[in-house]
């Protein structure tokens, strides 16, 4: 078919010019922000300041332990997430029954908004009054353990790690089990006739095929983490345990919210151009791990 | 043309007429977060306004007013009003009130930036004051000695609060804005559990509230609990105000030698918290918002430290017979607070610089801190800046301590402000401290590890 160039042109340009509008404008105003002192959002006469927001963030603790936050949650959520779905659909794919059922309820976290989510854990799960693990824990005798107080300061961090990966494992399930099922199955009973294991079948056919799925699952997963606000912060609001570098980001934006009616923190004193550098390093971050992943994960095109 | 061409531009113009009209199209008013929306219920009726507004004008005049409430929130309820009463007595003034909710507080200033014009706004007084000032609101010094609507001769500053009319100023030394709904941070107590234990006056020396507390415990009432992720600030803040006064604490939350918490009066101040977390309930650092107040509503305590918010967010689980009861951040011996300062802060009405009509917009102001229109606002359970408007309802008692009041401090000493150190090292410590985790030396030895730790050189 001909391909008419100003047709063409005429559908992508006003895509373009809006894509240009909302993304890459923010993104270069937001980089020149970052280097100068601005201490509101429509300051006139911003000072210029250098690489200064740049080495004061990454001196500040508060902003590098927002990093370790997201490492623990990477390494450790990713692990419970991966190895709950893997372990899924093992199970899915083993000719279970009701699968597609089994398969939708694992899904299911994955519907309820971010914010009635982290209500349900923190109010009725975690609640160390009348909570679902203290009631279960309580019933099986195991008193230490009941008395656990899992949305207290000190550990809340882990308490909301296990609901972020309760909520997680469905939507990778589907990516993981997608990949799963495409597998040819005479592989897999060619090996078993000879005599594999179960893991050895896993390790070294399945996973090696998985190769492609599993580098999407963990780009994502990776942005997904590196991006993490919303979960965290509706968890408890106001403990720095929770947070994150979008969290800190926002507190240094809008300053620190707290739960008032009048929005507690009397001046509302904003950092906004080391807001801007804490994002301009957010997004740096961002195009590392990819490259990073990228290089680990090298697209390779297997057909089978 | 070819049909193909005219497909084309169609398809292009189409485009590109959809892109701009998305663009112009009335901005969708963001819902404010569960947080800060006080959680209350909008009354049936709201006393009608008896008094008439002045006539403010003879030309037409139209004042863009940006509020911070949602229309159906009792305070925007109440402004509704106001405005309907105000533009009847004055047929040829127009006020186009925008609900902006609590985002409109990020939105303000980059309108006014942008080139929207806005005559009255509305938010916390204090961040009118101190971070709009100068730049963005007018000054209201002048207008505030001009007679108020209904005060019997008085001025209009002479109707209100003086601590939170006084409370914030901008770097110009003037009054921002006319506080018409203010808060007390204050202790709530239950009266009949206060009587079970034989406790006939509320505290007001540390040494009391701990006598009380004993009492308490000796007749089987649970002492006190909060929501830590909530107010920690506020406990935090308030309390050391009583021992060393705003200042040094603030200044001790910037001192990266750490030696301020060394000091006798923050020594001082670390063993009466440790001495009063014997009567946290159990579990109370576990607590969430809102599980600390439900709990105090429910009677698992006889108290709990919270704003005059309070009895409108537990309203439904304490009962229409709950037997409310409030007192000020008791005394410590040899501290440097009283009773009468307080934690306090105020929504206000405030003048933008970019009004045309600031004359009109005062005198909507006047109408709206008028004793009708702040009876009206009394009405909802909610404090009244006006000096003859007493505190209805649960805060009935607090309408005493504020005659009294005399010096009003930002929430938990403005201590946010002061740099990461608070939110990161001295809440998490204090919580600890306040629910019985850690001693009071353990606290003060944190702290100063911490502060060397943390907070960088000046």
């Amino acid at each position: 078919m001909k391909t008419d160039k100003k047709m063409v042109l005429s559908f992508l340009i006003p895509a373009v010019i809006a894509y240009m509008i909302v993304s890459i404008y923010p993104v270069i105003h937001s980089t020149y922000l970052s280097f100068f002192e601005v201490q509101s959002w429509t300051e006139n006469n911003p000072t210029f300041v250098g690489l200064a927001n740049f080495i004061s963030l990454l001196q500040n603790q508060v902003f590098l332990k927002s990093f370790g936050n997201i490492g623990i949650i990477w390494l450790v959520g990713g692990a419970g997430i991966f190895g709950a779905a893997f372990g899924f659909s093992a199970l899915l794919t083993s000719g279970i029954k009701g699968k597609s059922f089994f398969r939708a309820a694992i899904y299911l976290p994955n519907l309820i908004p971010v914010v009635a989510a982290a209500a349900m854990w923190t109010q009725y799960i975690f609640s160390s009054r009348f909570g679902l693990v203290k009631s279960v824990f309580s019933a099986l005798g195991l008193e230490s353990l009941a008395n656990i107080e899992w949305t207290s300061h000190n550990i809340i961090f882990w308490a909301m790690l296990i609901a972020y990966v309760w909520g997680g494992i469905g939507f990778f399930l589907l990516i993981i089990l997608a990949g799963v099922e495409r597998v040819p199955v005479e592989l897999l009973e060619a090996a078993k006739l000879d005599g594999a294991s179960m893991i050895q079948i896993f390790a070294q056919i399945t996973l090696p095929l998985l190769r492609d799925v599993i580098r999407v699952a963990v780009v994502m997963w990776s942005i997904t983490v590196l991006n993490l606000f919303a979960f965290p912060r509706s968890f408890a609001l106001t403990y720095t345990e929770m947070n994150t570098p979008s969290i800190y980001l926002y507190q240094l934006a809008f300053g620190q919210a707290g739960g008032t009616t009048s929005g507690a923190g009397s001046g509302g004193v904003v950092y906004v151009g080391m807001a801007a550098a804490a994002g301009v390093i957010l997004t740096i971050i961002v195009v590392l791990v990819y490259a990073l992943l990228s290089l680990v994960f090298k697209e390779e095109k297997l057909e089978y | 043309m070819s049909t193909k061409k005219t497909f084309v531009l169609l398809a292009t113009l189409l485009t590109l007429v959809s892109l701009v009209l998305s663009g112009c199209g009335p901005a969708k008013t963001p819902a404010p977060t569960a947080t800060e929306a006080p959680a209350t219920t909008v009354p049936a009726t709201i006393a009608p306004a008896t008094i008439a507004p002045p006539t403010a004008t003879s030309e037409p005049v139209t004042l863009v007013y940006w509020s911070m409430w949602n229309a159906d929130e009792p305070q925007g309820v109440v402004i509704q009003q106001a405005i309907d009463a105000f533009q009847a007595a004055n047929p040829n003034v127009t006020i186009e009130v925008t609900w902006q909710g609590r985002p409109g507080r990020n939105l303000f200033t980059p309108a006014i930036d942008s080139g929207t014009v806005i005559d009255l706004v509305d938010q916390d007084t204090g961040r009118i004051a101190l971070s709009w000032g100068d730049n963005y609101i007018l000054g209201l010094d002048d207008y505030l000695s001009q007679e108020a609507i209904g005060g019997n001769g008085k001025t209009v500053a002479e109707t209100l609060f003086s601590m939170v009319l006084n409370q914030y100023k901008t770097a110009a030394g003037n009054i921002a804005s006319v506080p018409y709904n203010p808060f007390l941070v204050l202790w709530f107590y239950n009266k009949a559990q206060f009587a079970t234990a034989g406790i006939t006056a509320a505290p007001t020396t540390f040494d009391e509230l701990i006598t009380d507390l004993e009492a308490l415990k000796t007749a089987g009432v649970g002492g006190f609990t909060f929501d830590p992720d909530y107010y920690t600030d506020i406990m935090s803040g308030d309390s050391a105000q009583r021992y060393v006064g705003c200042d040094a604490f603030d200044a001790a939350l910037q001192d990266n030698t750490g030696e301020s918490w060394n000091s006798a009066g923050l020594v001082k101040w670390a063993q009466d918290m440790e001495a009063l977390s014997a009567y946290a309930l159990p579990a109370t650092s576990a607590n969430l918002y809102p599980a600390g107040q439900q709990a105090f509503a429910l009677g698992d305590v006889a108290m709990t430290y919270n704003g005059t918010w309070l009895p409108s967010e537990v309203a439904e689980t304490a009962g229409a017979d709950f037997q409310w009861g409030t007192f000020s951040w008791p005394t410590a011996t040899g501290g440097v607070g009283t009773l009468n300062d307080y934690d306090t802060g105020s929504q206000g009405i405030a003048i933008t610089q970019v009004s045309e009509h600031p004359d009109e917009a005062f005198e909507f102001i006047k109408y709206v801190v008028s004793l009708d229109i702040q009876t009206a606002m009394a009405a909802t359970g909610y404090p009244s800046a006006h000096v003859d408007v007493p505190w209805t309802g649960a805060v009935a008692d607090a309408y005493t301590l504020v005659q009294n009041a005399q010096t009003g401090f930002g929430w938990a000493c403005s201590a946010w402000d002061t740099g990461d150190f608070y939110g990161n090292n001295l809440m998490p410590a204090f919580t600890d401290l306040i629910t019985g985790k850690i001693t009071a030396d353990a606290f003060t030895a944190r702290m100063v590890a911490e502060s060397i730790a943390n907070i960088p050189a000046p």
